[in-house]
């Protein structure tokens, strides 16, 4: 590590005078051209070796550096005549404004004046900088109304300016030789008061005469691979720059007409123009030959592919790969599956010890090409060594001990797993290698959800910490186990989806039971190592016997399934559907495991295993118990087909007739509202009032099905089995298919859009009954007719385009909320501050609670208690 | 270019929403700043219109004590400095 040599105390800004750029010059730059036959860089040329080098080999002819060593010189042109910059316009036409057309003083009457004068030598004598910026903002709103000056009493008509940058002066054109001359007058007190330093940016200095020409360094042309070159953007509109005000000068000289020159003149001001930004409103864009703009000064800064964001708040990096993913849930939480090829090309630094010099010797031997492998020895103070069948013996002859071999990935290895878009922390986790055939990067499926992953073609990015301190902290901090509790809501991000979900429901169900044969089998298979429990096992087991056998044996927890209708008083263990989840030192006695206990942010269950054991135990338990979840399916098998849609003939017709009332329902409103029947609600009118009735009296219908539905079925149809666990779907989707699929809303309300008065043209105008609107009648097993199926594509359409245009807009609000919040911390007096020390929030959150140490928000303070009596 | 500043019309400090806004004495300002160790431009800030001072005799420079109700703590105190 090199130490700091120059500390940086402040940075001044300023113009660069005439003077200026002459003395940093290097080189004054006389022609357009820049090789000559030979190919050297010409001297006066655009490329002359005294504003630095950019080809290996060659030396700067200014401080006679080599290739980065030498930083690049500036050099000059004279300009024929001046011309304005671009980006100080606004404030050339401040300058003008403010002061007379006549004798340039500043347009204040001398009362006024020495006021403002004293009070801002004042302010500046006491360090106050900010109150004498404001004074100059007060003076320049003073100085700009006077209609006549009150030193001169010249009148004193309005500037302005004619874009893209020419001043109109009593709609004259000022040429920049006349605003260069008025500027010159301004005196340096008069700067001062308008707010700007002449010591640091005297007016004129802002109309060009010098033209700064960048070091070659900062434009270096690229060597094509057929020996071509090819200039940067800025050498050639510097090109174009040098050509025009050569002309400029040959005509001068000549004694040219003066429109000749004017044009001329004008084209300068163009080049120059677009020199310093080719993106300016009412310039056309210089192009390329190809017809692309070209990217000049402003274009390298700005925007996204900028020098800011693109260059320097963004880094790229090595030992980093990135592939597509897919699901494993055979592999641990905390692991990645790494394909093969990609192990063999990211490579984990290994320094030599005398005790794992002959393990390594392994890798060095099998070499790049075999797996497991080594690419690299590094010696200290020489170069990388690449290992190759030539190299390979003398590098094993020469390994010592304290040199460095960069082996391939192994099994355990650990690395750093990451999904864009990275919104979270849980974005970015640790993981432990796990090597396997195919190319794809495989990870469990219970973390998809910290991730946001699936695998309909997603891609991740996986890096490897190439130092212990960086793989101990990945460890610590970063590790699956130790973000198992999100930080917004103290709620569980890992926990069992899908299959494990319907797996442990079904298990876990009363009717469950298996011979002691398979109950065990089926524990080993999982990892289950209770022997002492398994032992207790009578000839049949049940289903709750067997999630008991995982639990810790000192575990208790009281908790409710999904299924809990939250009745008034609760029966407890009696409960009639078995909902209260009761365990007793480990024992599960009561209730149905599901998604209400171990789910994804649901999971209470999960959360208080986590909350009494290391995050390593924790994951331990979680892994198990979601493969005991697949294993209960593998073992009694689960699939869905259409007859589980079937809705039982009985409940069909009631439903149908439902559905029938329902329609007549909204047809005799229609009917009540044509007599001025309806009473509106309050704040709505008759036509809106009637919309929601009838939207409410489809909705009412809807529900009523969903129910019929929900009691209807047996509970062992395997949809219903999937929408009760919370394993997927739910009871409407089922309703949907089987029954109705109901009304179709476009922002809420019933379809409207379409023709005049009606959405289709086979309806009457103003038809409010329901199938005019968009309700469905029919279920998607039934099948819809046209109209049906054409409200239904209008709905899925307009989701479609929600979507896909809310992702972007919401993409933007984060960034910018991001960019606020992002140095908010919370003091040791517990207040919120930002980097100014300015407060935000007197206690956080105004309660001071820590909402990742609390469940959803709330601290369960009861919970508490009992706990510690318990324990006491 | 300051903003102008739209004096309100109406009185919106009786309504339900809307917490009570106490202008704080020399006394109390000081003892604020000093719970803080700050100065008044650490302060977050409120409008001299903002609506919830309607008719208040208040100057640049003053703190308004907001007193917030809250779910967890039944109320929070909150100070703005007046601009």
């Amino acid at each position: 590590m090199r130490g700091v040599y120059k500390n940086i105390k402040t940075i001044k800004f300023s113009l660069m005078s005439p003077q200026q750029i002459k003395k940093y010059a290097a080189a004054k730059i006389v022609t357009a051209e820049i090789y000559d036959k030979e190919g050297y860089p010409v001297d006066g040329g655009l490329m002359d070796t005294r504003l630095g080098v950019i080809d290996p080999g060659l030396r700067c002819k200014t401080c006679s550096g080599k290739l980065k060593e030498c930083i690049g010189h500036f050099g000059y042109i004279d300009l024929a005549r001046p011309v304005i910059h671009i980006k100080y316009l606004k404030a050339v036409q401040i300058f003008l404004q403010h002061t007379c057309d006549e004798c340039s003083r500043l347009l204040l009457d001398d009362e006024l004046y020495l006021e403002q004068k004293t009070k801002y030598d004042k302010f500046i004598s006491e360090g106050k900088y900010n109150s004498a910026k404001a004074l100059s903002a007060l003076i320049r709103k003073k100085a700009k109304t006077a209609k006549k000056c009150p030193h001169c009493k010249a009148p004193q008509p309005a500037i302005k300016i004619e874009k893209p940058s020419t001043f109109l002066h009593d709609n004259k054109r000022l040429s920049p030789i006349e605003v260069r001359a008025r500027l010159e007058k301004i005196s340096d007190d008069d700067c001062r008061l308008i707010g700007v330093n002449p010591e640091f940016a005297r007016p004129e200095w802002m109309i060009l005469s010098l033209f700064a020409i960048p070091p070659v360094t900062m434009r270096p042309s690229i060597t094509l691979e057929s020996g071509e070159r090819s200039e940067d953007d800025l050498t050639h509109k510097l090109g174009d720059i040098v050509r025009i005000n050569q002309r400029l000068f040959e005509n001068i000289n000549a004694g040219a007409p003066e429109i000749i020159i004017e044009d001329l003149w004008d084209l300068l001001q163009y080049h120059v123009t677009t020199f310093f930004d080719n993106g300016i409103a009412q310039v056309p864009p210089a192009r390329h030959r190809s017809g692309q703009p070209l990217k000049t000064i402003t274009e390298r800064i700005k925007s996204k592919e900028g020098r800011f964001r693109h260059n320097l708040a963004g880094k790229r990096v090595n030992y980093a790969g990135r592939t597509v993913i897919s699901g494993d849930p055979k592999i641990g939480f905390n692991e990645v599956g790494v394909p093969k090829e990609i192990c063999m090309e990211l490579t984990v630094p290994e320094r030599i010890t005398e005790w794992n010099i002959e393990w390594l010797k392994e890798f060095i031997k099998r070499g790049p090409k075999d797996y497991p492998g080594a690419n690299y020895v590094i010696v200290e103070g020489s170069k990388k060594k690449k290992i190759t069948p030539e190299t390979q013996e003398v590098i094993l002859d020469e390994l010592l001990p304290g040199q460095v071999v960069e082996r391939h990935l192994i099994n355990g290895d650990v690395c750093i797993f990451n999904r864009q878009p990275s919104l979270h922390r849980m974005s970015i986790m640790c993981h432990k290698v796990k090597v396997l055939p195919g190319k794809s990067f495989r990870l469990n499926p219970a973390v998809c959800n910290p991730y946001n992953a699936d695998f309909d073609g997603d891609e991740m990015n996986l890096h490897v910490p190439q130092t212990e301190e960086a793989r101990a902290e990945a460890e610590m901090l970063m590790e699956v186990g130790t973000q198992i509790i999100g930080p917004k809501d103290g709620l569980n991000v890992i926990g069992c989806t899908q299959d494990a979900i319907t797996g442990n429901f079904l298990l876990t169900r009363k009717k469950t039971r298996m011979p002691k044969e398979e109950a065990i089998q089926m524990l080993l298979k999982v990892g289950v190592d209770n022997y002492p429990k398994m032992a207790k096992f009578k000839k049949e087991v049940t289903g709750k016997e067997v999630f008991s056998a995982l639990l810790p044996d000192d575990f208790n927890f009281v908790g409710f399934s999904k299924t809990c209708l939250k009745c008034n008083e609760c029966k407890k263990r009696k409960c009639d559907y078995d909902a209260y989840v009761f365990i007793e030192k480990g024992n599960l006695l009561t209730g149905k495991i599901d998604k209400g206990t171990i789910g994804e942010s649901n999971g209470s269950l999960l959360r208080d295993i986590h909350r009494l054991n290391s995050a390593e135990i924790t994951m331990d338990y979680f892994g198990k118990i979601f493969k005991l979840g697949l294993a209960s399916l593998e073992k009694r098998g689960f699939t869905v087909t259409t007859s589980d849609a079937d809705i039982p003939d009985a409940i069909l017709t009631k439903a149908k007739s439902a559905i029938k009332k329902s329609m007549v329902d909204v047809d005799e409103l229609v009917a009540q509202s044509k007599k001025n029947k309806i009473k509106p609600f309050s704040g709505k009118t008759i036509e809106e009032t009637l919309e929601l009735m009838i939207l409410q009296k489809l909705n009412e219908a809807r529900n009523k099905i969903g129910e019929m539905v929900s009691k209807s079925t047996t509970s062992d149809n395997n949809m219903i089995i999937m929408a009760r666990s919370g394993g997927r779907g739910n009871i409407l989707n089922l309703a949907q298919t089987g029954v109705l699929v109901g009304q179709q809303a476009l922002r809420g309300k019933r379809i409207e859009k379409g023709y005049r008065n009606r959405t289709l043209s086979l309806f009457q105008e103003h038809d409010k009954s329901a199938e005019a609107r968009g309700f469905v009648r029919h279920s998607y097993k039934q099948g819809l007719n046209p109209v049906e199926f054409f409200f239904h594509a209008m709905t899925g359409r307009d989701s479609l385009m929600d979507t896909a245009l809310r992702t972007p807009k919401s993409g933007y609000l984060y960034r910018r909320l991001a960019n606020a919040l992002q140095d908010l911390k919370v003091e040791y007096d517990q207040t919120v501050r930002d980097a100014n020390k300015t407060i935000i929030q007197f206690t956080y959150g105004d309660d001071n609670i820590d909402v990742s140490k609390s469940e959803n928000g709330t601290i369960d303070v009861k919970k508490i208690i009992n706990e510690v009596q318990e324990g006491a | 270019m300051a903003k102008k500043i739209i004096i309100p019309q109406v009185d919106v400090s009786s309504h339900r929403l809307v917490p009570k806004h106490i202008r704080l004495t020399d006394d109390e300002k000081k003892v604020v700043l000093d719970k803080y160790n700050i100065a008044l431009s650490q302060l977050p800030r409120i409008s001299r219109a903002d609506p919830a001072l309607f008719e208040m005799e208040i100057n640049p420079g003053d703190i308004i004590k907001i007193i917030r109700p809250s779910v967890a703590r039944g109320e929070v105190d909150y100070f703005r400095v007046v601009i």
